[in-house]
C-alpha cells in the first residue's frame, strides 16, 4: 500500500534518512524516548506502591507492603472505596436507563430538532468542566444538595451522558435496518423487534458504552471534590488528600487500587470489541 | 392461492415522485418481475407491498382484500432483502424458527418445519450454523427458507442475488425459479438485470422513473415493446433517427421504408428500432461498411457504420464471412417505429433469432 | 396521526429524559450562574461590576494570562509531538508501529488524578528521572514540577492519545491513491505533506487544536496537583474562590470569563471551518 519509506530515492529527504541503518536507529530512539515518557511515570508509581522507604539516590527502594496495610486499614479510605462503588454503578445504571432509549430515538426516528439535540450533548462537554461544576455548586447550595449522595451521583451522571448517548446512537445506527424489517416481516411487532433483535445485536456496543460511562463516573474527581466534601468523598477525591498530605507510597498504593476497575474493564472491553460474530450485524 | 393487485400506487419523496400511479395485477402462482434501472421505483413499490413504506395514494389488495392499512407484521407477505437478512446472533434454525415461535407453534412442529424447509432449499444439516459461517449464496437460501416456512401468500424478493458473483447468481435464480414452480407461490421479484428477468419471469413489469412502461411476457416484451424505453432496455436494439417524408414513407438513415397505413404527417420525427438479427445482407439494401467482427461463440456480432448511422449492430450465423472494411448492403427485415406515443411495425413477422439474447431453459 | 408525526412524537418522548438532565444539570445552572454575576441577588439591577472587580484585580489578571500562556504552550507541544506520531502510524507498517499504536493509547485509561501523581514522582527533584541522571553523573536538575513546566508536561502526557486519535482518523480518511498520485507526479515527502496531507487534514487539525485548548484551559486536577502556588490556572483559582474563600459570586464570575475565552476559541474554529466550506463551494 504505502508510502512506506524506502531507503533510497526519496527526493527532498535529509541526507541521514537515506542511510537505512541510521534511520532504524532514529526510529528506535524516538520510540524508546516516547516509551520512557509514557511508561516512566506509571512504572515509577508502581515501584512506589511496593516501597517501604525509598531514599535518594537509590534506583530502587527497600520493598515492603506495610503501606498497603496502612491504606486498607484507614477508615476514610474504606469509606471512600465504598462511596465510589456505590455511586458510580448507580450513576451508570441511571444513565443507561435514561440515555439508551434516547439513543435509539436518535438513531432510528425522525423528529424535529434531532440533529440540534445530538450536537448539544456534544457541545455540553466542550466547555471548561470546572466552570460548570462551580455553577452547579452554587445551584446545589441553594437546593441543599451539597455533600449529599444524590449530588455526587448527579455530578457523575453528567460525565456519563456523552458516552451513553453517542456510542449507543452509533451502535443502533450501525445495525442494518433490514434486520429489523425482517423481524417485522415474520410477524414481530415494534417492541418485540427491539427486544429480540435490536437489543441483542446492539449489546456489545452498549456494554462498551457502559464501561466507558462507568469509568467516567468512577474517575470523576473535580466536580465530586466540590460537591462531595467532606462526607461523601469518592476514591479519586481521596487521592487529592493523599497526594498532598501523605507520604508518597500511600498515594501510590491508592493509585493502584483506583486503577483496578480501569484495568478490569479494559480487558472486558477488549473481549466485546473483538466479538467478530456480532460485527457481521453491523453495516459498515 | 393469492392474487396481488396494485391500484394507482403513488409515493413521493419530497419533491420527487418515486412511484407514479402504478396499477398492476399479479396472478395466482405467477412469478412477476419488476424490472428497471436504478431509481425507477421498483424497490419502493416492493417495499410498499411488504408494508415497509406507506403509499401516498392508491391501494394494495391481496385476494381482493385491502392490506394497505396493515403493518408489516400483519401482512401475508414475506420478503427477502438484498442483504442483511439473517439475524447474526441466532443460528440458522433460530432464524427460521423465530416467526414460528411468534405464532406459538409447538416445539416439535417447529423443529419439523425447519428441517423440511432447509431440505427444500438444499441446506439439510445447516440448522446449527451461524450466519457468519455461511457463504453469500447459502445465506440467501436460508433467507428464502425463512420466508417460505411461514407459508405466506405473496413472496417478495428484492434483488436477492445482486450481491453474489455472476456464476452463483445464474445458479441461484434457476433454483428460485424451480422452487417457486414447485411451491406455486405468487412471487414478485425485483431486479435491474434484464437477462435475469427474461430468464425466470412469467411476466415482467418494466418501470422507468416511477412509471410502469409495459407489462408482458418476456417474449412479448422482446418482440413487441410498446415504448422506446422498453425497446432500448430489453435486449440489444439499433436505434435510428427517422422522419416521415412527403411520399408517406419513413426515411431512416440510408433506408426508405413504406409506412403501413401511411399515417404520420410529413416531417414527423420518429425513431426506428431494429433488432441486430433483423438486419439482413441484401444486394438491394442500403450501404454500410464493416467496422469490426466479433466472434461470440455460436454467432457473430458485426459492427457497421452506415451513412448517417454509426455503430449498427448485426447478429449473423457463425459461418458467415465478413471482414473489416468490407462494404455490404443491408435490408431491414423487421423493425418498429416509435413516433410520440405510437408504435408501428415494419416488415414481416419476426425472424427466428439467430442469437438468443439469453439462454432460456 | 400520520405515521411521521407519530414517529416524531415518540422520538421526542424518548429523548426527553436526557434532555431534561441536560437542561436542569447543565444549562440551568450555567445560565442562572451567569445571570447572578450580571444581576447579583443582593444588588440592585443589572451590572458589570463583578467583572470589573475580577478583571481589575492584578493577581487574577496574571492568572488569566498564565492560563492562556500555559494552555498555548501545552497545545503546541502536544500538537508537535502528535502529528508526526500520527503520520508515522498512518504510513509505516511493522512491529514498531504496532507497538507504538498500543503505547500511545495508554494515558487514555489512566485517571487524571493518578496521571498527575505519577508525573510528580517521575519528574520531581530526587524523583525517578533525577535519580537516573544523578547515577549517570549529572547532578544538576531543573525544577520540573510545582510550576508551569510540570503543568505543561502533564497536560501533554494526558492529551497525546486524544490528539493522535483525531489526527490519525483524519489521516486515515485520506485515500492512499491521493498520496501515491502526488508521489507519481514527482512530489517528495515534504511537498506531499505540505500540499496534500496538511490541507486535506485541515478540519481534524482544527478540531484537535480547538478541543485541546478548551480542555487544557479549563483543567483543574493537573494544575492543582502539579502546579505551583502562584500564578494559578483559572480552574484552580475559581475552585479556591468557591471552596476556600467562600466567595461564590466571584468564583462564578471567573468561570464565566473562562467560558468566554473558551467560546472565543470555539468560535474561531467555527469561523475558520465555515470559511473553508465556502471556499470549497
Amino acid at each position: 500500500m504505502s508510502v512506506a519509506v524506502g531507503a533510497a530515492g526519496r527526493a527532498g529527504a535529509p541526507w541521514f534518512w537515506a542511510i537505512a541503518g541510521l534511520r532504524r536507529a532514529l526510529e528506535l530512539g524516538a520510540f524508546l524516548a516516547l516509551a520512557a515518557f509514557i511508561l516512566g511515570p506509571l512504572l515509577t508509581l508502581l515501584v512506589w506502591a511496593a516501597a517501604g522507604t525509598w531514599l535518594f539516590p537509590n534506583l530502587l527502594p527497600e520493598f515492603s507492603l506495610r503501606w498497603w496495610y496502612y491504606v486498607l486499614g484507614n477508615e476514610n479510605v474504606v469509606k471512600a472505596i465504598r462511596m465510589s462503588f456505590l455511586s458510580a454503578p448507580v450513576a451508570t445504571l441511571l444513565s443507561a436507563v435514561i440515555c439508551i432509549p434516547a439513543a435509539y430515538a436518535f438513531a432510528r426516528l425522525e423528529f424535529p430538532g434531532r440533529r440540534l439535540l445530538l450536537l448539544s450533548f456534544l457541545s455540553a462537554n466542550a466547555f471548561p468542566k470546572i466552570g460548570l461544576y462551580v455553577s452547579i455548586a452554587t445551584l446545589f447550595y441553594r437546593l441543599n444538595l451539597m455533600d449529599t449522595f444524590a449530588g455526587v451521583v448527579m455530578i457523575q451522571l453528567i460525565n456519563t451522558l456523552l458516552f451513553m448517548i453517542w456510542i449507543p446512537t452509533g451502535t443502533f445506527r450501525g445495525i442494518n435496518r433490514n434486520l429489523e424489517d425482517a423481524a417485522r416481516d415474520v410477524g414481530a411487532g415494534p417492541l418485540r423487534t427491539f427486544f429480540n433483535i435490536t437489543l441483542p445485536i446492539a449489546l456489545p456496543g452498549l456494554i462498551v458504552a457502559s464501561l466507558f460511562a462507568f469509568l467516567a463516573a468512577f474517575d470523576e474527581a473535580q466536580g465530586t471534590l466540590i460537591v462531595g466534601t467532606p462526607n461523601h468523598m469518592t476514591m479519586p477525591v481521596m487521592m487529592y488528600t493523599l497526594v498532598l498530605s501523605y507520604p508518597q507510597p500511600v498515594g501510590a498504593v491508592f493509585s493502584v487500587l483506583l486503577s483496578l476497575p480501569s484495568l478490569l474493564f479494559l480487558l472486558l472491553a477488549q473481549r466485546y470489541l473483538r466479538a467478530g460474530y456480532l460485527a457481521a450485524g453491523y453495516s459498515l | 392461492m393469492a392474487r396481488l393487485s396494485l391500484r394507482h400506487l403513488t409515493k413521493t419523496f419530497g419533491a420527487q415522485a418515486a412511484v407514479r400511479d402504478v396499477t398492476l395485477e399479479v396472478r395466482d402462482g405467477e412469478l412477476m418481475c419488476l424490472l428497471g434501472p436504478s431509481g425507477c421505483g421498483k424497490t419502493t413499490t416492493l417495499r410498499m407491498i411488504g408494508g415497509f413504506a406507506l403509499p401516498d395514494a392508491g391501494d394494495i389488495q391481496i385476494n381482493d382484500r385491502s392490506v394497505v392499512a396493515l403493518p408489516p407484521e400483519q401482512r401475508p407477505t414475506a420478503m427477502v432483502f438484498q442483504r442483511y437478512n439473517l439475524w447474526p446472533h441466532m443460528t440458522v434454525a433460530g432464524n427460521i424458527a423465530f416467526g414460528l415461535k411468534l405464532r406459538r407453534l409447538p416445539r416439535a412442529a417447529i423443529a419439523e418445519r425447519v428441517r423440511d424447509v432447509l431440505g427444500l432449499v438444499g441446506l439439510p444439516g445447516f440448522s446449527q450454523k451461524y450466519p457468519h459461517q455461511l457463504s453469500g449464496g447459502e445465506q440467501q437460501r436460508v433467507a428464502v427458507a425463512r420466508a417460505l416456512v411461514l407459508e405466506p401468500q405473496i413472496l417478495l424478493l428484492d434483488e436477492p442475488f445482486s450481491n453474489l458473483d455472476a456464476r452463483l447468481r445464474v445458479h441461484m435464480r434457476e433454483e428460485v425459479k424451480q422452487l417457486q414452480r414447485k411451491v406455486g407461490i405468487t412471487t414478485v421479484f425485483v431486479t435491474h438485470d434484464q437477462e435475469e428477468a427474461l430468464t425466470i419471469a412469467d411476466r415482467i413489469a418494466v418501470m422507468n422513473e416511477g412509471v410502469l412502461q409495459q407489462v408482458d411476457t418476456p417474449d412479448a416484451l422482446y418482440a413487441r415493446p410498446q415504448t422506446l424505453f422498453v425497446a432500448d432496455f430489453i435486449g440489444t436494439m439499433n436505434l435510428v433517427s427517422a422522419h416521415a417524408d412527403a411520399g408517406r414513407a419513413l426515411v431512416a438513415g440510408p433506408w426508405r421504408l413504406a409506412l403501413p397505413g401511411g399515417r404520420w404527417p410529413e416531417g414527423a420525427e420518429a425513431t426506428l428500432a431494429v433488432r441486430p438479427e433483423d438486419l439482413v445482407p441484401d444486394p438491394q439494401g442500403a450501404p454500410a461498411r464493416v467496422r469490426r467482427v466479433i466472434n461470440l461463440g455460436h454467432y457473430l456480432l458485426v459492427l457497421l457504420d452506415g451513412p448517417g448511422v454509426p455503430a449498427l449492430r448485426m447478429f449473423t450465423e457463425k459461418g458467415a464471412s465478413f471482414s473489416e472494411g468490407q462494404e455490404v448492403r443491408l435490408r431491414i427485415a423487421r423493425g418498429l417505429v416509435f413516433c410520440g406515443p405510437e408504435v408501428a411495425e415494419i416488415g414481416g413477422p419476426m425472424r427466428p433469432s439467430v442469437a438468443a439474447p439469453t439462454d432460456r431453459a | 396521526m400520520t405515521d411521521s408525526r407519530r414517529q416524531g412524537a415518540l422520538g421526542l418522548a424518548l429523548v426527553l429524559p436526557p434532555l431534561l438532565v441536560l437542561i436542569f444539570l447543565i444549562i440551568v445552572p450555567a445560565v442562572s450562574a451567569v445571570i447572578d454575576t450580571l444581576h447579583p441577588p443582593e444588588g440592585a439591577g443589572w451590572t458589570l461590576t463583578n467583572y470589573a472587580l475580577i478583571l481589575g484585580n492584578r493577581v487574577l489578571r496574571s492568572d488569566i494570562r498564565f492560563s492562556i500562556v500555559v494552555t498555548l504552550a501545552a497545545v503546541a507541544v502536544t500538537f508537535c509531538l502528535s502529528y508526526p506520531l500520527a503520520l508515522y502510524l498512518r504510513f509505516t507498517k511493522g512491529r514498531l508501529p504496532s507497538l507504538l499504536a498500543v503505547l500511545f493509547t495508554i494515558p487514555l485509561f489512566v485517571p487524571v488524578v493518578i496521571a498527575s501523581f505519577a508525573m510528580i514522582t517521575f519528574l520531581v527533584n530526587h524523583g525517578m528521572v533525577s535519580t537516573v541522571l544523578y547515577r549517570m553523573g549529572i547532578e544538576w536538575f531543573p525544577p520540573l514540577v510545582y510550576n508551569a513546566t510540570g503543568i505543561v508536561l502533564t497536560e501533554v502526557w494526558t492529551t497525546i492519545p486524544f490528539a493522535v486519535l483525531i489526527l490519525g482518523a483524519g489521516l486515515q480518511a485520506i485515500d492512499d491513491a491521493l498520496i501515491d498520485g502526488a508521489r507519481d507526479v514527482g512530489a517528495g515527502p515534504l511537498r506531499t505533506f505540505v500540499s496534500i496531507i496538511l490541507p486535506l487534514n485541515a478540519t481534524p487539525t482544527m478540531i484537535t487544536l480547538t478541543l485541546l485548548f478548551i480542555g487544557i484551559f479549563g483543567s483543574f486536577t493537573i494544575p492543582y496537583l502539579v502546579g505551583g502556588n502562584a500564578p494559578q490556572m483559572l480552574g484552580v483559582t475559581m475552585t479556591n474562590y468557591l471552596t476556600q474563600y467562600l466567595r461564590r459570586l466571584d468564583a462564578v464570575t471567573i468561570a464565566v470569563i473562562a467560558f468566554l475565552i473558551a467560546a472565543a476559541v470555539g468560535a474561531l474554529y467555527v469561523v475558520s471551518v465555515s470559511r473553508r466550506e465556502r471556499h470549497a463551494l
